[in-house]
């Protein structure tokens, strides 16, 4: 018995020694809390009565096979929560107390029948009491580790604020595409919101001019879809009659949240004089934007002048400068409107009349769109968080700088995808189609470093994505579009201090993307010459 | 190839000049090398002046996921300290209960296989105690004059040889197993105890641990780390308070950090199995029976009533009987047959 006991005992030594290990490592090269910012835990047993003296309670083991009054040494369920010299009470019709003599990695060595009770047979399963009570080890007071660092700039509270991501579209995508491939998807872990960047509606109103005459307009039709708004306002009755001349029709507010050129496009323009006819559109005139950093002066109301003669619809200004993340507007302005001369049933059975109704499309590009960010994935992982098969390997030896590197196959390939090669990633920049074919890379992507790596390694390789949930009505987007999410940076004083994957701020808990994170901004470089 | 208006440019880095991206490629003195009209922007001409763009690292900066499991998003003012969430990773401890000396000594040398032991004194020792000579626990079966009569090594400690070393004992409390609490694993990390429960003469050592670093974030604050039964091994009169040691306690980050820690000390009793009504159950009648017999409304019995082995029967035996009552809910303690 004794023999067994201690071979148990040995037996588990090896696993402590890992721990002890573990300990060791930890105190020798991790740091211990600094006692400036940290107050020490405090650990203490806590029991919650004494012990009664031969105190049975249930063991949770069993007898795993029926025992003679005679037999000294039994199968049990467990032997852990046992000892040498405790005492065990069988939970049956003999209630026969024994003492534990030994204990195997399934047997009971006992004395049968101690303290006043009788040895008796005993079938499998029977269930045995034990002399035990419990202690609870209690830590205390284990606090997170405050750093030392401090916030720079502010944050708000706003869960609604979205930060340029540093990502950009890697390709168009149509109104249908849900996997939407970027330039870099560790930038946008961890997102639940991207608005890709362009020109968002904000608002359409009625402007003065179909109720110049006293008419009073009301403005049933408005469909807002994605990219465009379809608008149009009416009047009722005959008397006054409806403006005519040039005005504007309505305003349409948008918001440049993307820099460059924005399209604004007319269409379907329908304007009817009082009598419900419509007057033939002459012309219909497009506006453009340029979106420019800044905040230049927007421009004053323009007069509804859109160049030229005969009856125009048109967006004015034809094109103005606005700042970028600034609203602006895109005035509606008709052009030389005349009264419409027709029959009518009853007397004097022909007369003119001027403007009743009118109604338009805008349509503008690029669209701002927000998504809804289902998953994120590497491009050399699938979509089950695995390195991404294709059977591609390197087709020969290759050192820390080459960048034109032999495939067995690079026919799947694409330029703009991450592969990974042993731990160092690279980005494709170009491929040479084959079986065996070449890639070219830029080595140590990601800030991997780069290393030699042998014949037959793996590539894994693919386009940073991320899949999303589109909004109902959903835009189409260029390339090289940037795009915002809803992670925040933070400036800290030093984030040198800062080493959990999360960290606390006030009472609010923040996961760790990444650190120190990079940001799309100006370099302060110039180009020193002209690029063709 | 570029030239540029400075240095600083670094290989990786994605450059946006209007709204052409370019990755840099390599980098020379005043120069860059890209590849033009990448990720399916569209290559244009560029002016000498053009300010160049890129997404690069910048100094003390984090990307965050806000509100992470679900704390609340608030405003944060500058200055604001920050802390690391890096929590409880792990924990290793000893847990012991130590017997005192009982005043005899072995008066000789024996070796490992002698179970007649001279000793000076065997007033001070009974029959049944298991009493601790080193490292080596002994079981008294019979105290001749001037000797103890012993089973070797028990417990499985090992016999060995001795000299005239003191005796201590007996072993009232004595650590048993110990199983994982709730507090590592409270915040979901995989808690394993790898090395199990390793015993030693007079105690126990325990340890879990989490994987190192990674999410989610370790615990803070109070909680379990660990369960720990103990048996009772022997009764003393005046059931006075054994030491439950806690020494040393390792308690690590799930980074790997060192938690400092202090230890506060216990005491834990053995008392007699409060049966009075010889039922075999602690239950509440045992204690107003205990109560009755000290207002003189029961036949006073000090093997039943004295719960705490002073020689008297009191409100405070009653008070022990409700406290093994309530500790073993909701299946009350059974106590061995009446002797």
């Amino acid at each position: 018995m004794t023999g067994e006991m201690r071979g148990e005992s040995m037996r588990n030594r090896p696993a402590l020694l890992l721990i002890l290990s573990l300990v060791l490592a930890s105190a020798l090269f991790f740091r211990t809390d600094s006692p400036a910012f940290a107050q020490p835990a405090t650990v203490y047993a806590q029991s919650g009565a004494p012990i009664p003296f031969h105190g049975l309670r249930p063991s949770g083991v069993t007898l795993t096979a029926g025992m003679t009054a005679f037999q000294t040494s039994v199968a049990i369920s467990d032997p852990a929560p046992l000892k040498v010299g405790q005492i065990v009470e069988t939970l049956d019709s003999s209630d026969e107390i024994m003492e534990i003599t030994g204990l195997g990695a399934s047997t009971m060595q006992v004395k049968r029948g101690v303290l006043g009770t009788i040895a008796a047979s005993h079938i499998s399963g029977t269930i045995l009491y034990s002399d035990f009570t419990t202690v609870e080890v209690m830590a205390s007071g284990v606090g997170y580790l405050p750093t030392g660092a401090t916030l720079s700039t502010a944050l708000d509270g706003d869960t609604g604020t979205l930060e340029n991501s540093g990502a950009f579209l890697a390709q168009s995508i149509g109104t249908g595409e849900t996997t939407i491939n970027i330039t870099d998807a560790s930038l946008v872990a961890d997102a639940t919101v991207v608005r890709i960047d362009g020109t968002a509606y904000v608002s359409t109103t009625n402007d003065t001019f179909l109720g110049s005459t006293g008419r009073s307009p009301t403005c049933p039709f408005y469909i807002q879809a994605g990219d465009s708004i379809s608008f149009g306002c009416a009047t009722l009755g005959a008397n006054p009659d409806g403006p005519t001349g040039s005005g504007i029709l309505a305003k349409v507010r948008l918001r440049a949240d993307h820099l460059g050129a924005v399209s604004l496009h007319l269409q379907d323009v329908v304007l009817t004089d009082v009598t419900g006819v419509a007057e033939p559109v002459g012309e219909v005139l497009d506006g453009s934007a340029t979106v420019v950093s800044g905040s230049p002066s927007p421009p004053s109301p323009p007069s509804p002048n859109c160049g030229g003669t005969g009856l125009k619809v048109c967006v004015l200004p034809s094109l103005q400068n606005v700042g970028l993340g600034n609203e602006f507007t895109a005035y509606i302005a008709v052009q030389n409107i005349t009264p419409l001369c027709h029959s009518v049933p009853y007397p004097p059975y022909s007369a003119c009349f001027g403007l009743g109704s009118y109604q338009f499309t805008l349509k503008w590009s690029p669209a701002t769109e927000q998504l809804s960010v289902q998953s994120v994935h590497r491009g050399y992982l699938g979509d089950d968080g695995q390195p991404w098969s294709r059977n591609i390997y390197l087709a020969a030896d290759v050192n820390d700088t080459l960048t034109v590197l032999p495939v067995n196959d690079s026919t799947t390939l694409q330029a703009g995808w991450t592969a990974l090669v042993d731990s160092e990633e690279m980005l494709i920049v170009g491929v040479s189609p084959g079986a065996p074919g070449t890639i070219t890379v830029v080595r140590g992507y990601h800030g991997t470093s780069p290393a030699s790596h042998l014949h037959d390694r793996n590539v894994y390789a693919g386009p940073e994505r991320m899949t999303v949930t589109r909004a109902s009505l959903p835009a189409p987007h260029s390339a090289g579009a940037d795009f915002r999410d809803n992670l925040r940076l933070l400036r800290v004083s030093n984030q040198s201090l800062l080493s959990a994957p999360a960290l606390q701020i006030d009472s609010e808990w923040f996961k760790v993307v990444e650190k120190p994170a990079r940001t799309f901004r100006d370099t302060g470089l110039t180009l020193s010459s002209n690029v063709n | 190839m570029l030239s540029v208006s400075g240095s600083g440019l670094q290989k990786g880095w994605i450059l946006q000049v209007d709204s052409e991206l370019m990755p840099v490629a390599s980098t020379g003195s005043g120069t860059v090398t890209v590849v033009r009209g990448f990720f399916g922007s569209q290559a244009s001409s560029h002016s000498a002046g053009t300010a160049i763009k890129a997404v690069f690292p910048e100094t003390n900066t984090v990307r965050t996921s806000r509100g992470f499991q679900g704390t609340p998003v608030q405003s944060h003012a500058v200055g604001a300290p920050i802390t690391d969430l890096d929590g409880l990773g792990a924990y290793q401890f000893t847990l012991g209960v130590t017997a005192a000396q009982t005043g005899a000594h072995l008066t000789g040398q024996v070796d490992s296989t002698t179970t007649t032991i001279p000793v000076d004194n065997t007033a001070v020792l009974q029959v049944g105690w298991t009493v601790i000579v080193e490292s080596e626990k002994m079981r008294i079966t019979g105290l001749p004059t001037g000797a103890m009569e012993v089973q070797r090594g028990s417990d499985g400690t090992g016999a060995a040889a001795h000299g005239a070393v003191p005796i201590r004992g007996p072993v009232v409390v004595d650590p048993v197993s110990a199983k994982d609490g709730s507090l590592l694993g409270s915040t979901g990390r995989s808690v394993s105890c790898p090395g199990g429960v390793v015993r030693g003469v007079e105690n126990l050592q325990f340890g879990c641990s989490t994987p190192q670093g990674g999410l989610p974030v370790g615990p803070g604050g109070d909680g379990v780390l660990a369960q720990v039964t103990l048996s009772s091994r022997a009764l003393l009169p005046y059931a006075p308070a054994q030491a439950v040691t806690l020494s040393p306690v390792t308690l690590l980050r799930a980074s790997g950090n060192v938690i400092p820690n202090q230890v506060t000390p216990v005491g834990i009793s053995v008392i007699k199995c409060p049966d009075v009504n010889a039922n075999r159950l602690v239950t509440p009648g045992d204690a107003t029976l205990i109560l009755q017999a000290y207002f003189g409304l029961y036949p006073i019995n000090l093997n039943t009533q004295d719960v705490n082995v002073n020689g008297l029967v009191t409100p405070a035996d009653a008070t022990f009987a409700k406290q093994v009552y309530f500790l073993s809910q909701p299946q009350p303690v059974r106590c061995p047959p009446p002797s």
